[in-house]
């Protein structure tokens, strides 16, 4: 095991001191002999030690530039949160909501889910039915008759295209001048 | 003039309504906060509302808080859900739009990283850290998370675990996998 080169996460938990553990004893002996593994190590350690710094740098300058910081913060907490902020009735369901917990927005969502598919899967089933086909026809057929006999087509037409509908089509006799012979 | 009392004391104390030590509170670990979020998401003004909305939950929780020496971990689980709900409302924003090209990757890259250190240390050590942050920017969301949790924060294996939400050994595994992308990167 200590002869073959240590892997990635080996030679970073041995960096990470915090982390090393009783199994890192054998890996120590190795990285003693292995200067390809020590050179990897060292270079992890150098890493860290960077990370480490920028860090520490990037704190000191958001420290130095968090002036406005707190009375954001301050301003953003004492505002009353969201459910104190709405009506009452809303307020009242919003705490409701979060009193009932997981559970119950659990059962409610599926029950609404199930509806959907419900009211889906009917509507679906309802329109390509045979019975509700030859209902639908027989509606269309009824009404258009209907209509026709109360003279009511040309209410599907604007006004000029009701004064062209309703205007008989000329028939050579009645072109004819004088009429009837 | 400085407070000396501890995290838990003071969490105690906010959960009082005492708002002195929410003060403190903010200020001791706002700029920490802020850095990490600027260095997650890329953006310094996302970093600012991370910032403002993790301190929003620790004043409205704080009664929640159980003192156990262990609000670092508390507010980082707090400001490190926020970040990945932002990186995942990125990830549904490019997707929806089809625009994926505000990539974290270019905005983290451009941020002012080297002005800063220029005036602290050698030129080479300002170069070395707008390397090394570029090649943050180019790793994996959990992984950079990851890494920036562990070792820019330097906290312990288990907080990063609480603040990923991950097991102990995911964490350690992530952070492995970033520090090998990062080494790969920085050849």
């Amino acid at each position: 095991m200590t002869d073959r080169c240590l892997e990635f996460w080996m030679l970073a938990r041995l960096a990470d001191e915090a982390v090393a553990g009783p199994e890192t004893a054998a890996w120590r002996v190795h990285v003693g002999r292995c200067e390809r593994c020590r050179l990897e190590l060292d270079g992890i350690r150098a890493t860290e030690s960077e990370l480490a710094a920028l860090g520490a740098a990037e704190h000191a300058r958001a420290q130095a530039t968090s002036l406005g910081t707190w009375n954001r913060i301050q301003l953003a907490a004492e505002r009353p949160a969201l459910a104190t902020r709405l009506p009452l009735r809303v307020a009242g369901f919003v705490r409701d909501l979060a009193a009932a917990a997981h559970p119950a927005l659990a059962g409610a969502t599926v029950a609404m889910v199930a509806g959907l598919a419900a009211g889906t899967w009917l509507a679906v089933t309802v329109d390509r039915s045979p019975v509700a086909a030859a209902a639908a026809e027989m509606y269309d057929t009824s009404n258009l008759l209907d209509a026709a006999s109360a003279g009511l087509s040309t209410s599907y037409f604007d006004a000029s295209d009701a004064t062209a509908a309703d205007t008989p089509i000329a028939t050579p006799d009645d072109s004819a001048p004088g009429g009837q012979p | 003039m400085p407070d000396d009392r501890d995290d838990d004391a003071l969490m105690v104390a906010v959960a009082g309504g005492n708002a002195t030590a929410f003060r403190l509170v903010v200020e001791r670990w706002s700029p920490r906060i802020e850095a990490f979020a600027a260095r997650a998401l890329g953006r310094r003004t996302d970093a600012e509302d991370i910032v403002q909305e993790t301190f929003v939950r620790v004043y409205r929780s704080a009664a929640r808080y159980t003192p156990s020496g262990r609000f670092g971990a508390w507010v980082f689980r707090i400001a490190g859900n926020l970040v990945r709900q932002e990186l995942r409302r990125r990830r549904v924003r490019g997707w929806l739009t089809g625009n994926p090209a505000v990539s974290d990757e270019s905005v983290l890259a451009s941020l002012p990283a080297p002005q800063h250190f220029d005036a602290d240390g050698p030129l080479r050590a300002a170069e070395t850290r707008a390397t090394l942050a570029r090649a943050l920017a180019r790793l994996p969301d959990r992984q950079r998370l990851a890494v920036l949790l562990r070792h820019f924060e330097g906290l312990p294996l288990r907080d990063v675990a609480a603040a990923l939400d991950v097991s102990e050994h995911a964490a350690e595994s992530l952070v492995a996998r970033g520090m090998r992308g990062l080494r790969e990167i920085l050849g």
